[in-house]
C-alpha cells in the first residue's frame, strides 16, 4: 500500500515535470550523449560571441587597449578614443561605451563559465557518458572554466608581479552552477583553481591527444563532428599551452618551459609556410590566421558580419567610425622594415603575400578575420593560442638568455626574418624588448599584446595615447552589476 | 438516527450537494429543540429476512438501549421523540423468541406508551399514550387488548422531483402535517409514509417552495417542488461543492440571473462591478469603451506585486495578469475571454469567493478571489423555445475633450509667437506663407471639427433562441446566440456566435450530463487607428482636397517659387516612424486595412453522478477546451506609413495564429450525515489539470497594389525578420479536501486541504499544502435574540487559511536551453542556457484572515460586513543577480504585500411581497482597501533608486516598503511663481527651487479610493421595474495626465491642444494661474517639459449614475393572452451621467461611450 502511494507520487511528480516544446530542460538535455555535445558546443559559441572572444575579448576591445589601432587619436569622446585612454566607466553613448563594453566581456565569460558549469554538474549527477566522451567533455569543460577565469583574471585583477599582487582580490571562481553570487578570492587563489582544473583537463583530455587537420566539413552534421576540428576545442594541448601561459603570468618558470616545450615538441603543430601561404581571402585556399599553427582558435559564426564592419572600408563615412586600422607608416615601424633583411617578414604590409589591406597609407586594415568565401573554413577563426607563442614562453622561461634565444628565433625563422644573435641580445631585459616587439608582431588583433604590457607592467605602451600606464589603468573596475549584487 | 442526503436542485455541475440540513435544522427548532427524531434508515436494507421473534436479556436497560438491541435484531427501526421517552423507567426484560409485538407490548404499555407498526413499513412509532389513565391496566397484557387508532394509516408511497429539471430530490423532508411524523426521500427522491386518509404531508426542501398535498389513499405520489425565488441566496456554490449559505463560515456574494438582470444585458463583468464593488474592473483611460480589449479585473484589490522587472508578452490573452481572479464556469477554470463574451443570459448564478474559506478548495489558483459562475439548465416539460432579441447603440461620449476651433487655435500659434523667428527674415517670410494660407482657411469658415470624424454610433444586435424540454430521465437544451457589438470607433466591431447543447439522462442512480458549446468570434479593431490623433489635428486643415478628394498630407504650403515649405514639418503622425508631414488618418482608414482577430471554441464539459447511498454521492467530470485563434494586420502599400519606404517594402500584413488546448478531470465524493445536532458536510476529490497553448506570428512585406491582400501575395519576409512565438505548457494535479460542521445550525466549523502540484513549481517544492479554517456562529439560533423577535439572522464569521497564485509564465523553475538558429560551431548547433530555473521557486501564498457578519432585522434591513486582511508573501520576482553568475536575474519567491480592507453591503427592502413580486428596495455596497508592501526584491530596489534620477512626465510605478503599491510619486510643488511663470518646486530640505531635482520626488497621493462603492434602488410593481445604480469614488488621487501632456507638454505649435492652453496658462507678469507659462519673460516659448510635480496630483472622486435599467413583466393573464411566458421588455443604459473632481481626456486611444439597449424577451 504505502508502495503503491510512493510509486504513484512519484508517478504524478514525474507528470508535472513539463518539457517544454522550443526549448530543452536540463534534464532532457543531458539524458543523451548529444546533448552534452550540445551544450558543449553551446559553451564555445557563447565564447565566440562578437561580445566575448569572437570581438570585444580579442581584436576589438583588448587590442584597442594594446593600443594597435589609429582611430583613438583626438576623439577623447568616442569609444575607441575613450577606451585607447583607459577611461573605463565613460558611458559616453557612442558606437558603444567602455562602461558597456567591460560590463558585455564580464558577463558574456561568466555566462560561458556558467554553461561550462551546468555540463559539468550533469556529468557528476548523471552516468550517460562514458569512456573517451566523458574524458573529452569533462576535460574540455573544466579548461573552458579555467581558461576563461584566467583571461578575466588578467583584465579585472591588478598583475600579479611575481607575487606583489598575490593577495589582492580578484573575481569570483565560479565552480558551482548557481545563481548565489560567490566572494571574490585573491589573484593567488584564483591562479591555484585555474591550475588545478586545467591540470584535471590535461589529464582527462590525455586520451585524445590527436589534431586533425582542419578540413570543409560544411553541410555535416554528424554526431562525428565532435571529435572534428580539434584546434577549435580546448584540446589536451591548448590545456597544456593555456597552463604554459598561466605558469609564466606567476612567475612559475619552470613550469612555463616544460609545458611549451610539450607543446612545441607534441609534433602536433607547425607554422605557415609562407612558400604556399595563400592570401586571398575569397578563395578556399586562403588562412591569413595560420591555421597550421592554432593550439586553440574559436570558430565565430557570424565573423563575417563583424570582419566587414571594423575591418573594411564602408560606405557611409559614420559606419567607418569604428573601424580598426593602423596606418602603413607605424605598421612598417612595428615590422622594422627599414632594417636590412627584415623586408621578407610574411607579416609586414608589404609582403608578397600581404595579410593586409592597405586601402591608404593612412588606412591599412588587417584582413585575418577576412571571411569572403563560405566554404573556407579556415576563415571564421579567432585565434585564442598559436604556436608562436608557445616559443615566446619558452624563450621568457628558459633558464638562459642564450637558451631563449634559440626559442625566438625559430618562430623569426618562420617569418623569414633574420636571427638574433647573442653578440646583440645578451641579458634578460634586451630578451624582454625583442620579446615585446615579436609579441606586436605576431598578434595583431588576437588580444594578447595588452596582456604582455600589464604582466610585464610595462609603463610606456609604443604608440599610446594612455601613457603613462598605472596599475588602475591596468585593472577593469568591476561592471555595475556586479558591485551592486555580488559579494564585495 | 436520520441520514440525510439530498441534491441541491441549482447544482449545475453535478457537484454532489447537501443542502437540507437547514430545513430540517428549522423544523427541528420548530420543535424547539427539544425532540429528537431518531430513527434509522440505513438498516432498513439489511432487515430483510431478519427474524421477526426476538430474544432480549435486558437489566436496568433504558428504552433507548433496549430499542437499539431490537433494532439490531429485527431491522424495524423506531421513531419517537425524545419526549415520549422522558421519564421513562428502566427495564428488566427477559424474553427468548417470542414476537416482537408481544414484546414491544411488554417494554411499552408499562410505560404509558403505545406503538404502531405501519404496514409494509420497517418503523415502529413509539407514543405516549395520553395520561395515566389511560393506560392498559394490566402490565404484560396480551397485543390484542391494544388498538390505537394510528393503526388506520394508510401507507404512501412517492417520489419528489424538482419542477424545473425534473430531477429527483434526494433528502427531501416529508412530514405528516401537525404531527412529528416524518421521513426523507430516500437516493432515487423516494419515500415512504404511513398516514391517515385526509392529513396533508408537506414536503420541503431547502431552495425549493415548500409544498403540501393531501393523501386520499395509499397510492404513489409524485410531488414536484417548485424552485424558491430566493433560493440562490441560500446556498453557496464553490464549482466543487454547495453548501447551506447558513453553514457557510466564509465571505462570498450571490448573485442570481435576475439580480444580474436588473444591472446591465451586455456584459458580466460589468454587471459585477456593479453589484459588489470589491469587485473591480480598472479603469483604462486610454482605451475606454473599445468592445475588443479585455479589461484588468482584480477583486479586493489583488495579491501579487506586478512584476516590474520582467513583463510577459503572450497573445491572445493566453497568460491571465497576475491579479487576475479565477474564473470557473460550470466547475471548470475558464480565461477572463470566455467570461468577457458570455452571452449573459444564459447565466444563472453568480457567487464570488472572496475569503479562504471559501476560495481554499482552490488552492495554489485561489489568491485573487474566485468567480464562479454557473450557467442555465434545461427545464423539464415538454418542448419550449425562448427568444431574446436585443438592439444596443453605443453612442461615443466626447465630452471630456475640451478642444480649440481654428480661429483659437490660431491665436494662441500667434501668441507663442509660433510665425516669428527670431528676426531671420527668411524664416519669418517662410512663417509668413503659413501664416497667410492657414487665416485664409479660417477666414473661409474651415474649422473641421476632427474629433467627430472617426467616430459613429454604433448599433449593436443580439439574438438568442433557447429549445428546451424533456421528461422524466433524459432533458435537452439547445441554444443559439448571434451577438454583434459595434463601437463607437468607425468600423470596430465584435462579432460572437454560439452554439451549445445540453443533454441530461438518468439511469438509477446515475446521472450523465453533457454539456457542448461552441463558440466563433470575430473581432475588428477601427481603420481609423488611435483616436489620439484625431484630438491633435489642427481645425483649421480639411480632409478632403477642393475636389472633394481625401488628402493625404493635410497641409501643402508653397512660397512664390512654387517650393514646399518645410517649417512644419514636425509632426507625429504616430505610425512609429520618425516626425514629419501631418498625414491624413481619414486617407489611411479609407484605404483597404485590416485589422482584426478571430477565435473559434469548443468546449465540452462532461459529468457523471453515482448516488451510492443517501448520504454519499460520487461525480466525475471531464471538461476539454479547444480554442483556435487568427489575427491579421494588413496595411496596403498606400498607407501613409510607407511613404518614404522602397515600392516592394510598401505595404505589410501581419499573421498571428495560436491555439490554446486545457483538459481537466475532477473527481469527487460528497457526504452529509445528521448525528444529532451534529451535522457534517464533506468532501473529498481530487483534479487534474493540463493547459497548453502556443502561437506563431511573423510578417510579410511588399503588397504594392492595395487590392493584394492576401499574405500569400505579399512579396516577401523583412530582412533579418524571423518568426515569433511563445508556448507553455502547465500542469497542475490537487488533492482536496473540505468538512462542514454544524452544531444545532448554531455553531459552525469549516475545515479545507488541499495539496497542489503544479508543474510551474520549482523540483523541489513539487506540492505545496493550503489549508483553511473557519468558524461561524448563527447567534439568531439562539433563544435569547431569537426571543427579541426582529433578528431574523445574525451569523458572525471568521476564517483564516492559506491560498496561493501562479499567474506567471511557466518554465522559471527549470533551467532550459535553446539552440542556436543563426550560428553554428563548425558545423554543429548548441545550446544555450535561456535562464536559471530556481528549483526551488514556490507558489506564491496568500494569509487571508476575514471576520463578516450576516444580519437580517425585522426581515426588512440586510446587512452584511466583512473586514479583511490579505497578507501576500513570495511574490514571484525578477531578482537580479551579479553577473559573474552567469546570468543577471532569476525568479525568486519576493515580495510580500499586506492588504487591510472591509466590504459593507447594505439593503432596505421597503417593500417585499414575493407573490406579486412587488418589491421596493434600497442598497448600499461599500468597499475599501489598504495596502502596504513589507518587503521588496533588488530589482525592484535598483528600480526606485533608477526612478530617482529618471526625468518622467508621468509618475513611475514603484514598489517601496512600507507603502501603498499605488502610491504616486512627484516633487512637491508650490504652483506657478506669478512672476515669472515657472513652477516653484519644494526641496527635500524645505528650501524652494525652480530647478527640476527628480530626487525631491515623495509620496503625494495614492490612485487608490479610501471609499468606493456602488448604490441605489430596485423597484418592481405589478411587472414594471425601475432599477438604478450609482457610483461613487472618495478619498482617492490621480496624477491628472492630460493637463500635463495637453496643456503644458504640448508642442501648441504642431498640434491642436486642450482649450485650457489659450487660456490658463501663464502669458504676462502677474498672471496667476494653475498652469505654467506657455512664454516666458522674454516672450519665448517655454519648451522645458513638466515633470511629475505635485501640482498634477488631484482628488479623483466620483459620482455616477453608472446603470439604469427598466423593464416591464406581462402579466400572466397578459401571457397567456398572447400564449406566451415570461415575457419582459427591458431597458438598459449605462454611463448616464458622471461627476468628477478630476478634469481629464477620457478615452485617449479609443472613446468611452454612453450605451442603450432595449431587450424582448419571451417563451412559448
Amino acid at each position: 500500500m504505502a508502495a503503491t502511494l510512493i510509486q504513484g507520487l512519484t508517478g504524478c511528480k514525474k507528470w508535472l515535470e513539463v518539457n517544454p516544446a522550443t526549448r530543452i530542460s536540463e534534464d532532457e538535455q543531458f539524458s543523451s550523449q548529444q546533448g552534452y555535445i550540445d551544450a558543449l558546443f553551446g559553451t564555445y559559441q557563447k565564447m565566440a560571441d562578437l561580445g566575448a572572444y569572437g570581438g570585444l575579448g580579442t581584436y576589438r576591445f583588448i587590442d584597442v587597449l594594446a593600443q594597435y589601432y589609429e582611430n583613438k587619436s583626438g576623439q577623447t569622446n568616442t569609444f575607441y578614443g575613450q577606451t585607447a585612454r583607459y577611461a573605463y566607466t565613460s558611458d559616453v553613448n557612442t558606437q558603444q561605451n567602455v562602461r558597456a563594453a567591460i560590463s558585455s566581456i564580464w558577463s558574456g565569460y561568466y555566462g560561458a563559465i556558467a554553461q561550462a558549469n551546468y555540463i559539468l554538474k550533469n556529468l557528476q549527477q548523471h552516468q550517460v557518458l562514458a569512456g573517451t566522451a566523458f574524458n573529452i567533455v569533462k576535460g574540455e569543460a573544466l579548461a573552458i572554466r579555467a581558461a576563461i577565469h584566467f583571461d578575466l583574471l588578467r583584465m579585472f585583477a591588478p598583475a600579479y608581479l611575481n607575487g606583489a599582487n598575490d593577495t589582492a582580490l580578484a573575481i569570483p571562481y565560479m565552480e558551482q552552477f548557481t545563481i548565489e553570487p560567490q566572494a571574490k578570492l585573491s589573484v593567488g587563489a584564483v591562479l591555484a583553481k585555474c591550475e588545478t582544473d586545467l591540470k584535471e583537463a590535461e589529464q582527462l583530455l590525455s586520451v585524445y591527444p590527436s589534431i586533425d587537420q582542419i578540413a570543409a566539413n560544411q553541410g555535416s552534421t554528424s554526431s562525428e563532428l565532435f571529435l572534428m576540428y580539434r584546434q577549435n576545442h580546448v584540446n589536451y594541448w591548448a590545456a597544456k599551452a593555456i597552463l604554459a601561459r598561466l605558469y609564466l603570468y606567476k612567475g612559475d618558470k619552470v613550469n612555463a618551459l616544460k609545458y611549451a616545450t610539450e607543446v612545441i615538441n607534441s609534433g602536433r603543430f607547425s607554422f605557415i609556410n609562407p612558400g604556399t601561404l595563400s592570401v586571398d581571402a575569397t578563395t578556399d585556399a586562403s588562412d591569413i590566421t595560420f591555421t597550421p599553427e592554432h593550439i586553440f582558435s574559436l570558430s565565430v559564426s557570424n565573423l563575417k558580419v563583424a570582419a566587414d564592419q571594423y575591418f573594411k572600408s564602408s560606405q557611409t563615412a559614420a559606419s567607418d567610425a569604428d573601424d580598426l586600422f593602423s596606418t602603413k607608416a607605424k605598421l612598417s615601424a612595428m615590422y622594422e622594415t627599414s632594417l636590412v633583411g627584415y623586408g621578407t617578414d610574411i607579416r609586414n604590409p608589404d609582403a608578397a603575400r600581404s595579410i593586409w589591406n592597405q586601402l591608404t597609407t593612412t588606412i591599412v586594415y588587417s584582413k585575418k578575420y577576412y571571411s569572403d568565401r563560405t566554404t573556407n573554413v579556415k576563415q571564421r577563426l579567432v585565434p585564442v593560442v598559436r604556436l608562436p607563442e608557445m616559443y615566446y614562453i619558452a624563450a621568457e622561461a628558459a633558464p638562459t638568455v642564450t637558451a631563449g634565444l634559440v626559442y625566438l628565433n625559430v618562430v623569426r625563422a618562420a617569418r623569414l626574418i633574420p636571427q638574433l644573435s647573442t653578440a646583440v641580445v645578451n641579458t634578460p631585459e634586451q630578451l624582454d624588448a625583442e620579446l615585446q616587439k615579436e609579441y606586436r608582431k605576431e598578434l595583431y588583433g588576437e588580444g594578447q599584446l595588452w596582456f604582455w604590457y600589464k604582466r610585464k607592467n610595462v609603463i610606456n605602451i609604443p604608440d599610446g595615447v594612455g601613457n603613462p600606464m598605472t596599475a588602475a589603468k591596468y585593472t577593469f573596475p568591476l561592471p555595475l552589476n556586479e558591485i551592486e549584487f555580488g559579494i564585495n | 438516527m436520520i441520514f440525510l442526503t439530498r441534491v441541491n436542485g441549482h447544482d449545475i455541475a453535478g457537484a454532489p450537494v447537501c443542502l437540507k440540513g437547514c430545513i430540517t435544522l428549522k423544523v427541528l427548532r420548530r420543535m424547539k429543540l427539544t425532540i429528537l427524531l431518531l430513527t434509522a434508515f440505513f438498516l432498513q436494507v439489511s432487515a430483510k429476512g431478519i427474524s421477526q421473534n426476538v430474544n432480549l436479556q435486558v437489566k436496568d436497560a433504558s428504552l433507548e438501549q433496549v430499542f437499539k438491541l431490537i433494532e439490531r435484531q429485527t431491522g424495524y427501526g423506531f421513531l419517537y421523540t425524545a419526549k415520549t421517552l422522558q421519564g421513562s423507567e428502566k427495564v428488566n426484560l427477559s424474553v427468548k423468541n417470542t414476537p416482537l409485538k408481544q414484546v414491544l407490548q411488554q417494554l411499552l404499555y408499562s410505560q404509558g406508551m403505545t406503538f404502531s407498526m405501519p404496514p409494509g413499513g420497517k418503523t415502529i412509532v413509539v407514543k405516549k399514550q395520553g395520561s395515566i389513565a389511560n393506560r392498559a391496566p394490566l402490565p404484560g397484557a396480551p397485543a390484542t387488548a391494544v388498538a390505537p387508532p394510528v393503526l388506520q394509516l394508510v401507507e404512501i408511497k412517492g417520489v419528489v422531483k424538482s419542477e424545473d429539471s425534473g430531477e429527483p430530490l434526494v433528502g427531501a423532508t416529508i412530514t405528516v402535517k401537525g404531527t412529528k411524523t416524518a421521513t426523507l426521500t430516500d437516493a432515487k427522491g423516494e419515500f415512504s409514509i404511513n398516514a391517515g386518509p385526509g392529513t396533508a404531508l408537506v414536503i420541503t426542501y431547502v431552495g425549493y417552495v415548500d409544498k403540501e398535498i393531501t393523501v386520499k389513499r395509499s397510492d404513489f405520489y409524485e410531488i414536484k417542488l417548485a424552485t424558491s425565488p430566493t433560493s440562490v441566496n441560500e446556498t453557496v456554490v464553490t464549482g466543487v461543492y454547495v453548501r447551506p449559505k447558513s453553514n457557510f463560515t466564509g465571505a462570498s456574494n450571490s448573485f442570481s440571473a435576475e439580480d444580474i438582470a436588473k444591472v446591465s444585458n451586455s456584459n458580466i463583468l460589468n454587471a459585477l462591478q456593479s453589484l459588489d464593488p470589491s469587485f473591480q474592473l480598472m479603469e483604462n483611460l486610454n482605451l475606454g469603451s473599445n468592445p475588443n480589449v479585455l479589461p484588468d479585473v482584480v477583486l479586493r484589490s489583488g495579491n501579487s506585486l506586478v512584476d516590474l522587472g520582467g513583463s510577459s508578452t503572450v497573445p491572445f490573452d493566453y497568460a491571465n495578469g497576475a491579479n487576475t481572479p479565477l474564473f470557473i464556469l460550470d466547475g471548470f477554470e475558464v480565461p477572463l475571454q470566455r467570461i468577457n463574451d458570455l452571452d449573459m443570459n444564459r447565466i444563472a448564478k453568480v457567487d464570488i469567493l472572496k475569503d479562504a474559506a471559501a476560495t481554499s478548495i482552490y488552492g495554489s489558483m485561489a489568491a485573487n478571489g474566485v468567480i464562479v459562475i454557473e450557467t442555465v439548465r434545461p427545464k423539464e416539460g415538454k418542448l419550449r423555445f425562448t427568444y431574446i432579441g436585443n438592439i444596443s447603440v453605443e453612442a461615443p461620449d466626447l465630452s471630456s475633450y475640451n478642444l480649440l476651433n481654428a480661429r483659437e487655435k490660431f491665436d494662441l500659434e500667434n501668441k507663442m509667437n509660433a510665425y516669428s523667428f527670431y528676426g531671420w527674415n527668411f524664416r519669418d517670410e517662410q512663417l509668413g506663407f503659413f501664416y497667410n494660407q492657414r487665416l485664409a482657411a479660417i477666414e473661409k469658415g474651415v474649422n473641421t471639427d476632427w474629433i467627430s470624424q472617426p467616430v459613429q454610433t454604433g448599433i449593436g444586435t443580439k439574438h438568442a433562441i433557447y429549445v428546451e424540454g424533456g421528461a422524466n430521465d433524459a432533458l435537452y437544451g439547445v441554444n443559439l446566440t448571434y451577438n454583434k457589438i459595434t463601437g463607437a470607433m468607425k468600423g470596430s466591431d465584435r462579432q460572437l456566435l454560439s452554439g451549445n447543447t445540453f443533454l441530461s439522462y438518468r439511469v438509477k442512480k446515475f446521472q450523465f450530463r453533457n454539456d457542448l458549446t461552441i463558440n466563433a468570434n470575430t473581432a475588428n479593431n477601427s481603420p481609423y487607428g488611435s483616436f489620439t490623433q484625431y484630438t491633435r489635428l489642427n481645425p483649421y486643415w480639411t480632409p478632403y482636397d477642393s475636389v472633394g478628394n481625401l488628402k493625404v498630407y493635410l497641409e501643402d504650403v508653397r512660397d512664390n517659387t512654387g517650393t514646399r515649405l518645410t517649417n512644419f514639418d514636425q509632426y507625429d503622425n504616430l505610425d512609429g516612424w520618425p516626425v514629419g508631414r501631418a498625414t491624413n488618418p481619414l486617407y489611411n482608414a479609407s484605404l483597404n486595412i485590416v485589422d482584426k482577430r478571430t477565435y473559434q471554441n469548443l468546449v465540452n464539459n462532461f459529468s457523471t453522478q453515482w448516488q451510492a447511498a443517501q448520504w454519499l454521492r460520487f461525480t466525475g467530470r471531464f471538461a476539454y477546451q479547444y480554442q483556435a485563434d487568427e489575427s491579421d494586420i494588413f496595411l496596403p502599400a498606400q498607407h501613409t506609413s510607407f511613404v518614404s519606404r522602397p515600392t516592394f517594402e510598401k505595404g505589410s500584413y501581419t499573421k498571428g495564429y495560436g491555439k490554446k488546448q486545457s483538459m481537466e478531470g475532477m473527481l469527487t465524493a460528497d457526504m452529509n450525515k445528521l448525528i444529532g445536532q451534529h451535522q457534517f458536510f464533506a468532501t473529498v476529490g481530487t483534479n487534474i489539470q493540463q493547459t497548453k497553448y502556443h502561437t506563431e506570428s511573423f510578417r510579410v512585406e511588399g503588397f504594392p497594389n492595395p487590392r493584394l491582400d492576401q499574405l500569400v501575395l505579399g512579396n516577401r519576409f523583412p530582412q533579418d525578420s524571423k518568426p515569433t512565438g511563445t508556448e507553455s505548457v502547465t500542469r497542475l494535479l490537487g488533492l482536496l479536501s473540505n468538512i462542514s460542521y454544524s452544531y444545532d445550525n448554531r455553531y459552525l466549523l469549516d475545515f479545507s486541504f488541499r495539496t497542489d502540484g503544479s508543474s510551474q513549481f520549482g523540483t523541489l517544492r513539487r506540492f505545496a499544502p493550503f489549508w483553511s479554517a473557519g468558524a461561524g456562529w448563527n447567534l439568531h439560533n439562539e433563544q435569547v435574540v431569537k426571543d427579541l423577535g426582529f433578528v431574523d439572522r445574525f451569523k458572525l464569521r471568521y476564517s483564516f487559511g492559506y491560498t496561493g497564485s501562479q499567474n506567471f509564465e511557466s518554465y522559471k523553475a527549470i533551467s532550459t536551453s535553446q539552440y542556436y538558429t543563426s550560428s553554428d560551431y563548425r558545423g554543429i548547433i548548441g545550446t544555450y542556457l535561456l535562464g536559471f530555473g530556481n528549483d526551488a521557486l514556490a507558489w506564491q501564498k496568500t494569509a487571508k484572515s476575514n471576520f463578516g457578519a450576516d444580519i437580517t432585522l425585522f426581515k426588512k434591513i440586510d446587512i452584511t460586513g466583512n473586514y479583511f486582511v490579505e497578507k501576500t508573501q513570495g511574490s514571484i520576482a525578477t531578482i537580479s543577480t551579479a553577473p559573474s553568475t552567469g546570468f543577471t536575474s532569476y525568479a525568486e519567491n519576493m515580495g510580500d504585500v499586506i492588504g487591510r480592507g472591509w466590504e459593507l453591503y447594505l439593503r432596505y427592502n421597503i417593500i417585499n411581497d414575493n407573490v406579486k413580486r412587488n418589491n421596493l428596495s434600497l442598497f448600499a455596497n461599500l468597499f475599501s482597501v489598504r495596502n502596504k508592501i513589507e518587503k521588496v526584491s533588488s530589482t525592484i530596489a535598483a528600480m526606485n533608486a533608477r526612478a530617482d534620477t529618471a526625468r518622467s512626465s508621468r509618475p513611475i510605478t514603484r514598489y517601496a516598503e512600507g507603502q501603498s503599491t499605488s502610491a504616486i510619486w512627484a516633487v512637491p510643488s508650490k504652483g506657478i511663481d506669478p512672476s515669472t511663470g515657472y513652477e516653484i518646486f519644494v526641496k527635500r530640505d524645505g528650501s524652494l527651487s525652480n530647478i527640476y531635482d527628480p530626487r525631491d520626488q515623495v509620496i503625494v497621493g495614492d490612485s487608490r479610493a479610501k471609499i468606493e462603492g456602488t448604490f441605489g434602488t430596485n423597484l418592481e410593481l405589478n411587472g414594471i421595474g425601475f432599477n438604478v445604480f450609482f457610483r461613487f469614488r472618495y478619498g482617492g488621487q490621480a496624477y491628472n495626465q492630460t493637463l500635463v501632456e495637453r496643456v503644458e507638454n504640448v508642442a501648441a505649435a504642431y498640434y491642436n491642444v486642450d482649450r485650457r492652453v489659450y487660456e490658463e496658462r501663464w502669458q504676462k507678469p502677474g498672471d496667476i494661474t494653475f498652469f505654467k507659462g506657455l512664454i516666458d519673460n522674454a516672450g519665448i516659448a517655454i519648451t522645458e517639459p513638466t515633470y511629475t510635480t505635485s501640482r498634477f496630483v488631484q482628488d479623483d472622486n466620483l459620482m455616477a449614475l453608472e446603470n439604469l435599467t427598466m423593464y416591464y413583466r406581462f402579466s400572466n393573464a397578459l401571457n397567456k393572452k398572447l400564449g406566451l411566458e415570461n415575457t419582459r421588455i427591458s431597458f438598459f443604459t449605462s454611463d448616464v451621467f458622471r461627476l468628477s473632481s478630476i478634469r481629464r481626456e477620457r478615452g485617449l486611444d479609443y472613446p468611452f461611450a454612453k450605451t442603450f439597449s432595449l431587450q424582448i424577451q419571451t417563451s412559448f
